[in-house]
């Protein structure tokens, strides 16, 4: 064994390379993005890696191979398993010959994320087996026993990691050996084949198979009962270790119940716990599934108060943060005669109570608020402006998508005013327009988007004539997750490659009429091509390319001569750079400016010009 | 030990929170870390916890309870500061990153030195990001701020430790210049302020 640093999405990737993986796949997604990174730089060349171009052709290579006999990991952000769903729910039918771990993180919050969807619902609602980490280690060790749950059964398993488990790091102790694994092939035979007969037959084994795991589940290391005491604590996942520091002092009045597999969950572990306890407080994050796992026990063996979600005791929404929970402990610890525990209202924000005399009692400030905000000299934010100059005199509704991008709904450029979900932006400007043909209905979509769930939005235009605008940000790469590889970009996580797909031609392919390309930062230019293609009857597409602005090197910037400027401020209004400030007369920050000049056009006195170094 | 360390999105916090990791697993300490990153990377206000001990469990420091704040940017650390215990210490580098305002929201960046002045009981300031500049690279600003809190005898580290845990985890090519910058916070003198 050997110790090393490693947040929870690496411990997750090396665990699986330690496994033999033959295959790994997966799409990009805070707080995901890095396990399958892990897998690509640490494995040995014969493991197959790629980043796929979205969620369900992730899990569908994955699943192929893993009916092939591979070891396979797939990984998703947890919006992203809704994309994958469609395999993902056949899949546990169909079964696999080797392994498949689903690694998919969820995202309590949301940090980064349009949904609080709880992955871990999603495992029963599919009988996937689900593991809970609640540490980079517990990450570790759960992958490897995921593998050997998926290859002895033959059914996918999920790994779930929560944002602070994937980002969070500690010391993780590994075997660091590699257990080479040969698949052995795929094999011809109907199992294969998913038949209505064949899924009722197959479906009838999976809920026999369920509670055969709830007892592997029952005796790993990963659920357990610790404490002597009366006064029930079940947990799981990153909460785990809050009840866990702060209760390390009272465990001979406490028993905690430890939840690592909330499905298929370990009922005769929970048994045991509810006949040691008196009453039950359940802190999890999100969906109360540990709770309604614990009520149906304790409604058929042994009647226990459990306050939780369901009892209004405690949040759904948002994460459980330590405080919370030390609020949350001291009620349930000070009221041991009645179950009078505080009933939260829907919010996070509750009131604190804080015994500990090291307080320290400061003033309050009024602070600005740190919006994130696309960078400086970021082409998008060209873009942007020259959407908007070219349709100002316009009635426009802007529909945006998942990406950086979507910060173009912020002050003050706000050119977006929906956004649903990969994809959704082409599409729901159809519905839009079909309801309000007047109105001017223009799409904004990223590289990487376009090729996640964007073409069959454009196919669905042409084929319908609408009347409508798609502006492609093509900023050649995957940004807002880190800069990840896409079909856009002459590369795979692999290599380098000769060959790229041509957003334009594939919307040509599609039925798009009218297609034009622009450097955003020649706004002029770009300003007369929205117009054209705006003005055009029917579907137009505008590609506007230039790389993001992470990946340049700066080799100029530009100043404003304060002779010549009038305070009127319009740079910084129109375009809300970061490089541009007002300390009571408009400035450009030097080490921030990029050179990407866009502010100059925003000047009627033409006080902004380049700089020399 | 309980730490954060407080920041504006690319100033390189991050690092900081590797780099004393990286110490304590050299000392035989238990560490934990927790940090958001994504979305808050383009600008947004970046936090970092790191506990080390002898036992650490939740990666996440209770309210009030932080022994160190090391703070890379005035309206940050302002912003944290209500974390930081009694006998808590603050060490901030004296710079201002403006958020994106319009022209009617401005910092009163008197008013915030004032504030975290009159709330905190151990406070250094530096000019980190001057310091860095005058290296040649603003980015080594997280090491400059190391350095000066290992020269305050801070951190449960020797400054050898801490030179060797650069040595280890920082690309062959930085790790001069960040030698460096870690040895100019070292020579800080605080008396004065």
């Amino acid at each position: 064994m050997i110790k090393k640093i490693l947040t929870g999405n690496q411990a997750i990737g090396i665990a699986a390379i330690e496994c033999g993986l033959n295959l790994a796949t997966g799409y990009p997604g805070t707080p995901s993005t890095e396990i399958l990174e892990t897998v690509f730089e640490n494995s040995a060349d014969d493991t197959y890696v790629e980043w796929s171009v979205n969620e369900k052709v992730a899990l569908e290579v994955g699943g192929g191979a893993a009916i092939a006999g591979a070891r396979v990991l797939t990984t998703m952000k947890q919006v992203g398993l809704n994309v994958a769903a469609d395999p993902f729910m056949g899949l546990t039918y169909l079964g696999v010959q080797g392994a498949l771990v689903i690694a998919i993180a969820d995202d309590p919050g949301p940090h980064a994320s349009q949904t609080e969807q709880d992955t871990r619902m999603f495992a029963k609602y599919s009988n996937v087996p689900i593991f809970d980490p609640s540490s980079p280690q517990e990450a570790y060790s759960m992958t490897k026993a995921a593998f050997l749950l998926s290859e002895t059964t033959k059914l996918p398993v999920i790994i779930r990691p929560t944002t602070r488990v994937c980002h969070g790091s500690g010391i993780v102790e590994i075997t660091n050996e590699i257990t080479p694994y040969k698949p052995k092939g795929f094999y011809k035979s109907s199992k294969w084949v998913i038949f209505p007969k064949l899924s009722y037959q197959n479906h009838i084994k999976l809920e026999e198979q369920q509670k055969e795991i709830s007892k592997i589940h029952s005796d790993n290391e990963f659920n357990y009962i610790k404490g002597n005491g009366k006064l029930g604590i079940a947990t799981g996942g990153i909460t785990a270790t809050y009840v866990d520091e702060l209760t390390k002092d009272y465990l001979d009045d406490i028993c905690i119940l430890k939840v690592g597999n909330p499905y298929p969950f370990p009922d005769e572990l929970g048994k045991k716990f509810l006949e040691q306890v008196d009453r039950v407080l359940v802190l999890e994050e999100l969906d109360p599934v540990i709770e309604e796992a614990l009520i149906e026990l304790s409604f058929k063996n042994k009647k226990v108060d459990i306050l939780g979600k369901k009892s209004n005791h405690i949040h759904y929404a948002g994460e459980l943060k330590i405080n919370y929970v030390k609020s949350v402990l001291e009620d349930y610890f000070c009221n041991l005669n009645d179950i009078s525990l505080k009933e939260v209202s829907a919010t996070s924000e509750n009131s604190m109570k804080y015994r500990d005399s090291d307080i320290n009692e400061i003033d309050t400030i009024d602070l600005p608020h740190r919006q994130p905000t696309l960078c400086a000299g970021c082409p998008h934010r060209a873009s942007f402006y020259a959407v908007k100059e070219a349709t100002k005199k316009l009635d426009v509704v802007y529909s945006g998508d998942i990406g950086c991008y979507t910060l173009g709904n912020a002050k003050p450029l706000e050119v977006i005013d929906t956004c649903l979900c990969m994809g959704a932006g082409i599409t729901m400007a159809q519905g839009l327009h079909h309801i309000n043909p007047d109105t001017k209905n223009i799409s904004f979509i990223g590289d990487s988007t376009y090729f996640h769930t964007g073409i069959p939005g454009i196919i669905n235009a042409t084929y319908n004539d609408v009347d409508m605008t798609i502006i492609v940000l093509d900023n050649k790469t995957t940004a807002m997750t880190g800069n990840q590889y896409h079909p856009g970009i002459e590369a795979t996580i692999k290599g380098q490659k000769k060959k790229m797909l041509d957003i334009g031609k594939i919307a040509s392919a599609c039925g798009v009429e009218h297609i034009s390309y622009g450097n955003p930062y020649d706004i002029e230019d770009s300003i007369k091509k929205v117009q054209e293609a705006v003005n055009y009857k029917g579907t137009s597409l505008v590609i506007f390319r230039s790389p993001c602005v992470s990946k340049l090197n700066t080799k100029s910037y530009y100043t404003i001569d304060n002779e010549l400027c009038k305070n009127c401020n319009k740079c910084i209004d129109d375009l809300g750079c970061p490089a541009l400030y007002n300390d009571g007369l408009p400035h450009i920050d030097k080490t921030m400016c990029t050179g990407c000049g866009i502010c100059k056009f925003t000047c009627k006195f033409g006080a902004i010009r380049e700089g020399e170094y | 030990m309980n730490i954060i360390v407080v920041g504006v999105g690319g100033q390189g916090a991050i690092f900081t929170s590797k780099l004393l990791t990286q110490c304590a697993l050299k000392s035989n300490l238990k560490v934990k870390t927790a940090e958001v990153f994504g979305m808050a990377q383009r600008g947004g206000s970046v936090t970092s916890e790191i506990r080390i001990g002898d036992e650490v469990i939740s990666p996440m420091i209770p309210e009030k309870s932080v022994d160190l704040l090391i703070g890379f940017e005035m309206i940050e650390t302002a912003r944290y500061l209500d974390r930081v215990k009694k006998t808590g210490t603050v060490v901030t580098n004296d710079f201002f990153i403006r958020p994106y305002t319009t022209k009617n929201a401005r910092v009163n960046e008197k008013k915030v030195r004032e504030y975290i002045k009159n709330n905190t009981n151990h406070l250094i300031t530096l000019n980190g990001t001057e310091i860095a500049k005058n290296l040649g690279n603003v980015r080594v600003l997280n090491t400059v701020l190391v350095g000066a809190c290992s020269s305050l005898n801070l951190l449960p580290f020797t400054s050898k430790d801490i030179e060797n845990a650069m040595k280890t985890i920082l690309p062959r090519r930085h790790i001069d210049i960040n030698l460096k910058a870690f040895n100019e916070g070292l020579k800080e003198n605080f008396s004065d302020k």
